[in-house]
């Protein structure tokens, strides 16, 4: 699998042997030494010509510093705008030159093409950055210049030459032609540097900073993200792992759309249901970061984590969205010819090929690492360390009556593990609405059903806010329930204690059980009908 | 085992909020060793069709299974089971005949140590081994077909999906093009060919299909069609001097229709009266019998085999090139 991504890759492959082939690489390869040379001269000379203007004696050892750094300024710029122009023709450049179509049905994967793509161009970059290692090195003769602290550059520049080359190979699989995925990367260049810009004079903590920063979430879809545009953090290992997430994310949108072929509609439902995944992974791990340093040292939290409070909403937000954009668009694609009356079946067809998916094992085993996670670190809190006899007994716990497991700290910051079982809310509640469609065929008599039973469920001890009798049962009775009334105490900032037998930990793995369970049941349903559904191919 | 099965295919293309359908309904079913003439005029749909089988256009709806995968389902399983020679290709600049078979040779997964060997038999069969070393965008048009057919023999597919394969060749390269399909046929490959032009088709496709418009008219096999669409018949008839008895007697027979210009004047000298006789086929020897009755000295009554081309006209009611 990696050796046919990387070793074995054929694109790779022709694109190092075609590379340096012709004259052009000399060429371009020529004309970036020169200037990297003229910039290196002018900043010479004119570090000569104030230090003549001052006619102090300052020692003579900082030029190789200011050299270095008005390098390293231009080579950023260079490379940062070299790259994209390599790989925004990656894709758009096949597709002018009719090649794309014989490369893709000789069953190379997506993905190897799109690493293929942006690992050549990134190469390339890296080409040009050593082969301006003469001059660089002039710069350390110059004095001062530590050779850790060139290696250091040398790394920042590729993780920015990866960055912009991503943002082009995306633009070339979605634009139309290469002309307009150009114009794409470099606008997105630009807005790019107008956003640090911008993000290096807001101050974080005012109102106004607060607004910019969850809107850089939402844009951004992820406080990953945000972070990129905290120049404190350039160059640190957090910088490095968000720039993988970003590039990741970036090639991954490419792979899709060139996966997705001419259905933009699949397309868009694909983007939207990964990016949905990502989110939601990242978020989950920015949360444990969050909360591993907020216990040690409350001042290190991350800029992104600023606009954590608004989390639930933009999950919810976002969810609703990637729901919508999932079921609510019809794709001509998938629809089977059928009457008005086949109409509820072929939905449940449309779902039931969701269920098959693997953005659904995938969301399920982030789902499941997830509800570990919280449970470790929940027990954090409590007096209960994390063990699997431990595990099994929120399992067992959970089940109504049963015994109560009581935190520690009444102070436990719940909201990010409610968002988690808000988002397992939402797939349990398409599993249930699958369900009930199967037994009663009748999709909207399922969706009223599941809707009916959410109500009574969730809004009557949401409305009480009774903890006690019968509201309690219903409670105890549905995790889903449980979910609503624990986001609820999130979003209102409800203190105090949890009624007895409430237990975020429990909830949580109580809802996962149960998503389970119907995930197990749904895929059973699937083979079912996908065997009936053959049997009567071969009757007719 | 049926290679190919195509079921109610549809396509519809949506640009700018206007809906072309450029597939409706196509049904087609092709076994192990077929080799399928995919004949009708520009814009017909049969570069769609064949797309949709390469798993490079999603259909509308319907479904098209190719080696027991379906298309929209499986399309890594049929990509690793055709392979599919565009109507219109590029080739990739600065990059040599073997590099460029070495490219797709690694793309369809072959082993590393037999990569070469693989190359070289597809190299043979294409008859381009002198070009090995050459680079790809030097080759005439004719070669750069035949290397894209070379690349899409790689991996040993049981089908082939050509489209228009000697489109914009010269009379020679084309002939080369249809022995070196004719091979292909030998080695039991299933062929889908597509063409406007039609008498490349006729001496290596056991099977046909007409498509206009999106419309698939006739499909079968070759023999088949010839017969079914004999139904109508033209005859040729060679008389001594007297026409005008002769068309007097055509007209009066049921089932018999006479081209305008002979039913008007009388046909000059030796050229035959043409009639269309449309009535139980294998009864056309009761026209003869009425017209020999009636006193006709007839010399000649003939009926031309109805080839690919007369099919294609009939069918498509003269919209070709
Ligand atoms: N991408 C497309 N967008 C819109 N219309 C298209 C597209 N591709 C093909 N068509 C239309 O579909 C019809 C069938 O085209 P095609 O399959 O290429 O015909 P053929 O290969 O038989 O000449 C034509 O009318 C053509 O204009
Ligand atoms: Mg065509």
């Amino acid at each position: 699998m990696l050796r046919s991504l990387f070793w074995d890759n054929p694109v790779i492959v022709r694109e190092f042997r075609v590379r340096m082939r012709g004259a052009r690489a000399m060429w371009l390869l020529f004309w970036y030494l020169a200037v990297l040379s003229i910039a290196l001269v002018t900043l010479i000379a004119g570090w000569n010509a104030m230090r003549h203007a001052a006619s102090s004696s300052s020692d003579t050892s900082t030029i190789g510093i200011v050299a270095f750094e008005g390098l390293l300024i231009v080579q950023a710029f260079l490379v940062v705008f070299i790259t994209p122009a390599i790989t925004s023709g990656a894709i758009t450049i096949e597709k002018e030159q009719r090649t794309l179509d014989i490369l893709q049905v000789s069953g190379i994967s997506p993905s190897s093409i799109i690493i293929g793509k942006l690992l050549s161009g990134v190469c390339f970059a890296v080409l040009l950055t050593f082969s301006s290692v003469p001059l660089f090195a002039l710069c350390a003769i110059l004095g001062s210049v530590d050779i850790g602290l060139v290696l250091n550059y040398f790394l920042l520049l590729c993780a920015w030459a990866s960055i912009a080359g991503a943002s082009g190979l995306l633009w070339s699989a979605v634009a139309r032609n290469t002309m307009l995925a150009v114009l794409g990367s470099y606008t997105t260049v630009l807005l790019t540097a107008v956003f640090v810009l911008l993000a290096l004079n807001i101050q974080p903590a005012t109102p106004f900073g607060i607004a910019w920063y969850t809107l850089l979430t939402a844009v951004g879809l992820h406080p990953v993200i945000t972070s990129m545009f905290s120049l404190s953090l350039v160059g640190t290992s957090t910088f490095y792992f968000n720039t993988l997430v970003v590039v990741l994310l970036l090639s991954n949108a490419a792979v899709i759309r060139l996966d997705a072929g001419d259905g933009k509609r699949v397309f868009v439902q694909r983007l939207g249901c990964s990016l949905f995944m990502v989110w939601i992974t990242t978020s989950v791990m920015m949360t444990w970061h969050r909360f591993s340093s907020a216990t040690q040292n409350s001042t290190s939290v991350h800029i992104g984590a600023i606009a954590q409070p608004q989390a639930p909403l933009l999950v919810i937000i976002l969810g609703i969205v990637v729901f919508a954009i999932a079921f609510g668009t019809s794709d001509g694609t998938f629809d089977y010819e059928v009457d008005k009356e086949q109409r509820c079946d072929r939905t449940f067809k449309r779902l039931l090929r969701w269920i098959n998916s693997d953005q659904l094992r995938f969301l399920h085993v982030v789902l499941t690492a997830a509800t570990v996670l919280t449970v470790y670190k929940l027990g954090h809190y409590s007096s209960a360390r994390f063990s699997l006899p431990n595990f099994l007994r929120y399992l067992v716990w959970s089940s109504p009556g049963g015994a109560v497991m009581q935190h520690g700290t009444g102070a436990t910051p719940y909201t990010p593990f409610v968002l988690m079982a808000i988002m397992m809310f939402v797939v349990g509640f398409t599993l249930f609405c699958i369900l009930l469609s199967q037994i009663t065929r009748m999709r909207w008599i399922a969706v009223v059903l599941t809707v009916l039973w959410l109500l009574t469920d969730t809004i009557v001890p949401l409305n009480s806010y009774a903890t006690t009798g019968p509201s309690k049962v219903l409670l105890y009775l549905n995790p889903f329930a449980m979910t609503f009334y624990l986001f609820q105490r999130s979003i209102y900032g409800v203190a105090g204690m949890l009624p007895s037998g409430i237990n975020v930990a429990s909830t949580i793995c109580k809802t996962w059980l149960v998503v389970t369970v119907l995930e197990i049941a749904a895929i059973i349903a699937l083979r079912k009908v996908s065997t009936r559904s053959n049997n009567h191919g071969n009757e007719e | 085992m049926a290679t190919i099965v195509v079921e109610n295919l549809s396509r519809v293309f949506v640009s700018g909020g206007a809906k072309l359908t450029a597939l409706e309904n196509l049904n087609l079913t092709l076994e192990a060793g077929d080799v399928f003439g995919f004949i009708g005029p520009n814009g017909a749909g049969k570069t769609t069709t064949i797309k949709i089988l390469a798993t490079l256009l999603r259909p509308t709806s319907g479904t098209a299974v190719v080696c027991g995968h379906d298309v929209v389902q499986d399309p890594f399983a049929v990509r690793r089971s055709i392979g599919y020679m565009p109507d219109f290709f590029g080739v990739y600049d600065d990059i040599k005949v073997w590099e460029y078979l070495d490219f797709f040779a690694a793309a369809y997964k072959l082993p590393r140590n037999s990569r070469s060997s693989v190359i070289a038999g597809v190299l043979d069969l294409t008859d381009l081994k002198t070009k090995k070393e050459a680079y790809v965008e030097t080759l005439s048009r004719g070669m750069k077909q035949r290397l894209c057919l070379a690349k899409t023999l790689l991996h040993d597919p049981p089908v082939l999906l050509l489209d228009e394969p000697a489109s914009g060749l010269d009379p020679r390269a084309r002939i080369e093009i249809r022995e070196l399909l004719k091979e292909l046929q030998t080695m039991g490959k299933t062929i889908i060919v597509s063409s406007h032009i039609l008498p490349e088709m006729e001496e290596f496709c056991n099977k046909v299909g007409i498509i206009e418009k999106g419309h698939l008219i006739v499909s079968g096999e070759v023999k088949e069609i010839r017969q079914s669409v004999r139904g109508s018949m033209n005859v040729e008839l060679r008389v001594a001097g007297d026409e005008e008895l002769a068309t007097a007697v055509l007209k009066r027979l049921s089932g018999v229709s006479l081209n305008p210009a002979e039913s008007s004047a009388v046909t000059a000298g030796l050229e035959p009266i043409r009639f269309v006789y449309s009535g139980t086929p294998g009864s056309e020897h009761q026209v003869l019998t009425s017209l020999v009755t009636a006193g006709v000295k007839v010399l000649s009554f003939y009926s031309p085999a109805t080839d690919l081309e007369e099919i294609f006209m009939k069918v498509t009611k003269g919209a070709v090139n």
